[in-house]
């Protein structure tokens, strides 16, 4: 067995310089505070969108609240992560509701406007899929409602380029769009 | 040349805890996964506070063991924060001190349950003989955690997504310089070392890698804070810690 060493890995300078990496603002970020939010939501999205879907929320509840925050790290039901599910054409309508649910728990439980728009796009991220892939209406705003919201979601830049274009397609699906067919009774 | 591993090679803890009633009542993978996850995030900085306290580097091993068998198992300590939520570090120490306090009254270090298989790798951190107490020592032992985890991470992602010559190129103008303590190659160098062809290709691969870095940081220390507004002025504080040690070496 080897001896113990006595180097540390990292030293506080080297410490220092690299936390201080999160001090810089980069190109796009530097100027405006829109931008800034924008990069802040992009962020969101991408740390909602790595991650597979959650276990019930029951079953967090259940946990003492000082380890309510730390479940995001621990191991999910399912390995897929939510932006490889949602581009899935194997993706059961179930787990597409599911996800819609958990977009929606997400937007409530936001507590600024960035957590609550990157969990929106989950939330439309979800009816999008069923729409593309399934063909099926899993909410109950209606077509022209859910155009609006894709064509609205499709612009921003801030939203990865794989959703973006499901957001397209999306509302290329609805009704009243050139070519979009019927789907079946809306869900809640 | 040598990899970003180099730097990183303290070990870890292995540890298996038996099934209580916590893991029966709450989802048993989970509450498995919430055991098993504790310790391997918290191992090192508590290590480090209980050498900076002035433990040997055995006693500090037996205590951390024995914190984390005895005292994680015992839903006690989450029973008591239950009402409120509070800094999980804060709570964290200061059951660690009324344990290190109950160990040495009650000598529970000779109670060990010898059904648990509990290894330690010996390459474990010493702590900087500069910082100044225990708190600091944890605060280093969890920095230099964070930072393992998220190169490793940084790392993972730019090859899954198809970045290796972003994070070589982060790795060569950024990463090696501040390791080695060495001048940053120009972007010239970095072109011709790493194969690309145009510095300004070089510079916004540089950028790239920089804001996913930072956001992977940003992330972990958000689950550890209060509120959103405590990132920035969490990591901020962690700055100014090692930057006044590091200078105070220097003089």
């Amino acid at each position: 067995m080897s001896a113990p060493s006595d180097t540390p890995r990292f030293d506080p300078d080297q410490l220092s310089q690299l936390l201080s990496l999160c001090r810089e603002r980069y190109d796009h970020e530097k100027d405006s505070d829109a931008g800034r939010t924008d990069r802040e939501k992009e962020s969101l999205l991408h740390d909602l969108l790595c991650d597979a879907l959650p276990l019930s929320p029951d079953v967090i509840a259940s946990l003492p609240v000082i380890l309510q925050r730390l479940h995001r790290e621990m191991p999910r039901r399912e390995g897929r992560s939510l932006i490889a599910l949602l581009q899935d054409p194997g993706t059961s309508l179930q787990d597409l509701r599911a996800t819609k649910e958990y977009g929606k728990s997400k937007t409530a439980a936001a507590q600024t406007e960035a957590q609550y728009e990157a969990a929106g796009v989950v939330y439309y991220a979800a009816i999008a899929a069923a729409l593309v892939l399934h063909n099926e209406r899993i909410s109950r705003h209606s077509y022209q409602q859910l155009r609006e919201s894709f064509s609205s979601l499709n612009a921003k830049e801030w939203i990865v380029p794989e959703l973006r274009q499901l957001f397209k397609r999306a509302g290329e699906c609805c009704p009243g769009t050139t070519g979009a067919q019927h789907s079946a009774t809306p869900e809640g | 040349m040598r990899r970003r591993s180099d730097y990183t090679s303290m070990g870890g803890l292995n540890v298996r805890f038996p099934a209580t009633e916590w893991t029966r009542v709450i989802e048993p993978a989970l509450g498995e996964a919430i055991l098993n996850e504790l310790p391997n995030r918290y191992w090192k900085p508590i290590y480090c506070y209980l050498r900076s306290k002035g433990f040997g580097n055995e006693e500090a091993k037996d205590l951390t063991q024995g914190f984390f068998t005895e005292v994680v198992l015992d839903r006690g300590l989450f029973r008591n924060v239950e009402r409120s939520k509070g800094k999980f570090r804060t709570l964290l120490l200061t059951a660690l001190d009324h344990y290190v306090v109950s160990v040495s009254r009650y000598e529970k270090r000779k109670k060990r349950r010898p059904s648990l298989l509990i290894t330690l790798d010996e390459q474990l951190p010493l702590p900087d003989s500069s910082l100044a107490g225990p708190e600091e020592a944890f605060d280093y032992g969890w920095a230099v955690d964070l930072m393992e985890r998220t190169l490793d991470e940084l790392e993972r992602e730019c090859v899954r997504d198809g970045m290796s010559e972003h994070w070589q190129v982060f790795r060569a103008r950024v990463l090696l310089p501040i390791m080695e303590n060495a001048q940053a190659p120009s972007l010239a160098d970095v072109c011709r070392k790493c194969g690309v062809a145009d510095p300004a290709k070089v510079s916004n691969m540089i950028v790239t890698v920089k804001r996913r870095f930072k956001q992977l940081l940003e992330r972990d220390v958000r689950k550890f804070v209060e509120s959103e507004a405590e990132v920035e002025s969490e990591i901020e504080r962690l700055i100014d810690l090692f930057h006044k040690k590091a200078a105070a070496e220097d003089s």
